[in-house]
């Protein structure tokens, strides 16, 4: 059996030495909600020159002013930016720095990396004190409970149970920011903690106040009867308002796929599809089938790094990746079966870039065109790197057009709360609250032991997140954990897959813009019908790995109740039938990846 | 890479017929193709499947040196026999790469759309190779069929021709360096050397042309990936300065033969990094090369 996710008792032992002001933290007993939120922000509170309240506009003003305004001035003053940042502002004009500083001040992560080790800790102090408030979380809400498989063997990240809806959340009022930042933030322990300094918080998640602001007003607009376990009932995840009544509206689904990670890569692929929704006077949801509308390739010499070789001749990686996604045997019939889109990809980025940048163009249009503009992750990824590969052609800073695009663009997206939307926060907010069942029908079956908490622990590990994707368990709300671990493929099947799905399928997996775009207008669809929930099937007679042999014991002992209590929650799949397509469609995301040049490092 | 889709042949051949290789593959395994290959019970004689919905993935575990197969559904672990493991992966590796027949046809149907699909190629699940470390295979692999395609009694370069001399000394630096200054450190520095050497948006086999160059010279390291070499030597030049130093000092006080100190010329001192050779500073020698050491002039905190 192997696991390097902590369990329960791990937990405790680790925390056992952890003091503030004299007085032991203990572990959190119950998800945070809002009741605790306002305990945390308390009331008239001080913090630096503002005074705290428990009130989401104070808390956002407090944010911007304190983490997000010191960010933009330590980026403006010269001495305070890193190399990296230095070359990205070197030999630019008054205006051009001025507008990377709007684009950077848009991104939806603060980037530490752009300032000096001090300037940097500046802020990611003033973001521990203001944003999380470190000190008042572990004395009010306890240390976090739930323990992520990380993919460094040294460390473990830990993560706050987190209810949306629980006590104290008030229908109408949106979700409080402060709820939002704990959810998506990760924490991280020494070994032996024994101060609060030796529990760190993920620099990379400091989100913009902005975004912040925007999902919680969207949110104001929730179905609460989607939420938990009430599956049958539709969630508006999308937010949209009941005054929109009868109105039909144009849904943008979209993904990027790029050459890396890294700072500096690009866009290679990027896919939209449409479909249309109307939100009934029943307050139920009719939606149409989601369509491609566009999808472009874009030749980037960062992928040529690697190549493909066949018949004695190395094919750059980029080219390769265009046939095999597109189907085309070579070049010769890529050529001839669509020689100007062909040919398009491969001059995209060369000279300049300028026919990148009016592909670009014609992409930010189609966004303005739509009602809602929807993607995974794509608050903190995709349109970050749209912007980043876009504003980095030298094209671009030419062409006064495009710069009037991205003007409307990001205009719209700041002046429209419900425009654009994070599948992976509605994802969050609405699945992560199904996972609160597990504990409320078990911990009255099991107590409150040791042995039982490590046991609830790890079969709602087990319900989160499977190990069957290659290089092992992804984040839990990842797409293919999602698509893996949730009723989605079934529902998929009843909706009829269509032509469209089955075509692409043929030469692509998960990972593509064009499966990941169809993909996740299909998930917000079912999720925005309250349809999609956690789907797991544990094998009878197995207790789920990592327990210690008292709760491997317990469970055995237990197991036909538990196997009732949890079937109560609709979480546990009862059924192991699989069809042909579903098993089909299980092995192919299990063994997708994204193709970049370095892409599946071994297990 | 997770399928066999983007596989050279020299991936293939590392893959399927070397145990490294093996145990880089793993293979998604159902109750169906676990009944195929006789592959139902562990070792111990433990059932894998606790029904016939579900799978799990077979693969090499490295701290335990064994194939084993996971039961994806439990999560479970199990020692299964080495031998089918082997010809397991051996067997898929051969049927992802042919036209699917027989029981490796898959086929879904839907709405008078159909998907045919070759079920040896869906079970790798993964084969842990990425782009980059199958390019470095091809290349490093070319150049050692290079290598051995050549008579072992190949005659040295003649050291007195100074023009092949220095050509031989250019090899990299007129292949992959910097047109103006022949260099490549600053190329190698930047990241920049990578993406040439597959040659961006053609199908020229410029990297076979260098190995096969090196090759010819009798040059060390001729059975290094590309890049690997084209780095070694970037990284080299970085210290050439030194060696130059060395060099020049060598033929001024009449240290070396007149055949070598004949060869002092630019296009000589400048590329005997073309040897891979990096040279160090003995501390408190530094003068000697002309090297200035910084000096911390603040003040130190504890």
């Amino acid at each position: 059996m192997r696991s390097n996710i902590l369990t329960h008792n791990q937990i405790v032992e680790l925390i056992k030495r952890l003091t503030i002001g004299g007085e032991s933290v203990k572990i959190q007993d119950g998800p945070i909600t809002q009741k605790i939120v306002d305990m945390i922000l308390g009331n008239n509170e001080v913090a630096g020159s503002i005074r705290r309240t428990n009130d989401p506009k104070a808390y956002l003003e407090a944010i911007q002013s304190e983490v997000n305004d010191l960010y933009r001035k330590n980026l403006t003053d010269p001495k305070k930016r890193s190399l990296k940042a230095a070359k990205m502002f070197e030999n630019l004009s008054y205006i051009e720095r001025k507008r990377k500083l709007r684009a950077l001040a848009f991104q939806e992560n603060l980037d530490l990396s752009l300032l000096s080790p001090e300037a940097g800790r500046e802020v990611f102090n003033a973001y521990e004190k203001t944003t999380i408030i470190k000190k008042n979380l572990l004395k009010k809400a306890g240390f976090p409970s739930v323990s992520l498989k990380s993919e460094s063997a040294y460390k473990h990240y830990l993560n706050y149970s987190v209810d949306y809806f629980g006590e104290g959340y008030k229908a109408g009022e949106g979700i409080h920011p402060y709820l939002l930042n704990i959810g998506s933030s990760s924490f991280n322990a020494n070994l032996n903690p024994s101060l609060m300094d030796d529990i760190s918080i993920s620099k990379s998640r400091i989100k913009n106040p902005d975004s912040l602001a925007r999902l919680v007003e969207r949110s104001k607009s929730f179905f609460l009867k989607g939420v938990g376990t009430g599956v049958e009932f539709p969630t508006n995840h999308l937010g949209i308002p009941i005054a929109d009544i009868g109105k039909r509206k144009r849904v943008i689904t979209w993904d990027t796929e790029t050459t890396g990670l890294t700072p500096d890569s690009q866009v290679r692929d990027i896919a939209f599809s449409e479909h249309y929704i109307t939100l009934n006077a029943d307050k139920t949801f009719t939606s149409t089938t989601p369509k491609i509308i566009l999808q472009e390739s874009f030749a980037s010499p960062l992928m040529d790094v690697a190549g493909v070789k066949r018949g004695g001749e190395t094919m750059p990686l980029s080219v390769a990746t265009y046939l095999r996604e597109g189907g085309f045997k070579d070049e010769a019939e890529a050529l001839l079966k669509d020689g100007d889109k062909f040919t398009k990809f491969k001059e995209a980025y060369s000279d300049g870039g300028a026919k990148g940048v009016n592909s670009f163009k014609n992409i930010i249009r189609e966004f303005l065109k739509g009602d809602i503009v929807q993607g995974h992750n794509a608050q903190a990824f995709d349109i970050d790197k749209f912007m980043s590969t876009l504003l980095g052609l030298p094209a671009y800073q030419f062409d006064a057009e495009a710069k009037e695009l991205v003007r409307q663009f990001q205009n719209k997206i700041e002046n429209n709360p419900g425009y654009l939307v994070d599948t992976l926060d509605s994802a969050r907010i609405f699945l992560g609250s199904q996972v609160h069942e597990i504990d409320k029908k078990l911990v009255p079956l099991l107590g409150t032991r040791p042995e039982t908490a490590t046991l609830i622990e790890e079969l709602r590990s087990t319900i989160l997140r499977t190990e069957e994707i290659m290089g092992g368990a992804k984040g839990t709300f990842s797409l293919e954990n999602l698509f893996l671990n949730t009723n989605f493929i079934p529902l998929l099947e009843e909706s009829g897959h269509s032509e469209e799905l089955l075509k692409a399928l043929t030469n692509q997996g998960t990972h593509t813009a064009t499966i990941d775009t169809l993909f996740t207008a299909h998930l917000s669809t079912f999720l925005q019908n309250g349809e999609l929930h956690w789907s797991r099937e544990i094998s009878k007679g197995m207790p789920p790995s990592g327990l210690s042999p008292e709760s491997a014991a317990l469970y055995l002992g237990n197991e036909d109740a538990i196997r009732k209590a949890m079937n109560e929650t609709g979480l546990l799949r009862t059924s192991t039938e699989k069809s042909s397509f579903e098993r089909f469609l299980r092995n192919r995301i299990s063994r997708s990846s994204s193709i970049t040049p370095v892409t599946n490092v071994r297990k | 890479m997770s399928g066999n889709n983007y596989l050279s042949d020299y991936g293939f051949d590392y893959l399927k017929n070397s145990e490294a290789g093996r145990q880089r593959v793993s293979l998604s395994v159902d109750h169906e193709y676990g009944a195929q290959i006789k592959m139902l019970q562990s070792e111990s004689g433990e059932a894998l499947f606790a029904n016939e919905g579900e799978r799990g993935i077979l693969s090499y575990n490295k701290d335990h040196k064994i194939f084993q197969f996971q039961n994806t559904t439990s999560n479970k672990f199990f020692d299964v026999d080495q031998t089918i493991a082997r010809n397991a992966i051996m067997q898929t590796l051969d049927d992802a790469k042919t036209t699917p027949t027989g029981i490796n046809v898959g086929k879904l149907v839907s709405e008078g759309t159909s998907l045919e699909y070759n079920k040896a190629a869906e079970r790798l699940h993964n084969i842990s190779l990425n782009f980059t470390q199958q390019t470095e295979l091809d290349q490093a692999v070319t150049a050692r069929k290079i290598l051995a395609s050549r008579a072992r009694t190949t005659s040295p370069l003649d050291i007195t021709n100074q023009a092949e001399f220095e050509k031989m000394l250019g090899t990299t630096a007129r292949t992959y360096g910097d047109p103006s200054t022949a260099q490549i450190t600053g190329h190698v520095r930047a990241g920049e050397i990578l993406p040439r050497l597959t040659g961006i948006g053609a199908k020229v086999e410029k990297t076979t042309a260098y190995s096969q160059a090196v090759a010819d010279y009798g040059l060390p390291y001729a059975g290094l990936d590309v890049r690997s070499r084209v780095r070694g030597v970037g990284e080299a030049q970085a210290t050439s300065g030194i060696g130059r130093s060395i060099y020049q000092n060598l033929v001024e006080g009449g240290d070396l033969s007149p055949t070598i100190a004949a060869l002092a010329g630019d296009n000589t001192v400048n590329n005997l990094s073309e040897y891979g050779i990096q040279y160090a500073i003995g501390q408190g020698q530094e003068k000697i090369f002309g090297v200035q050491v910084p000096k911390s002039t603040g003040t130190r905190s504890s």
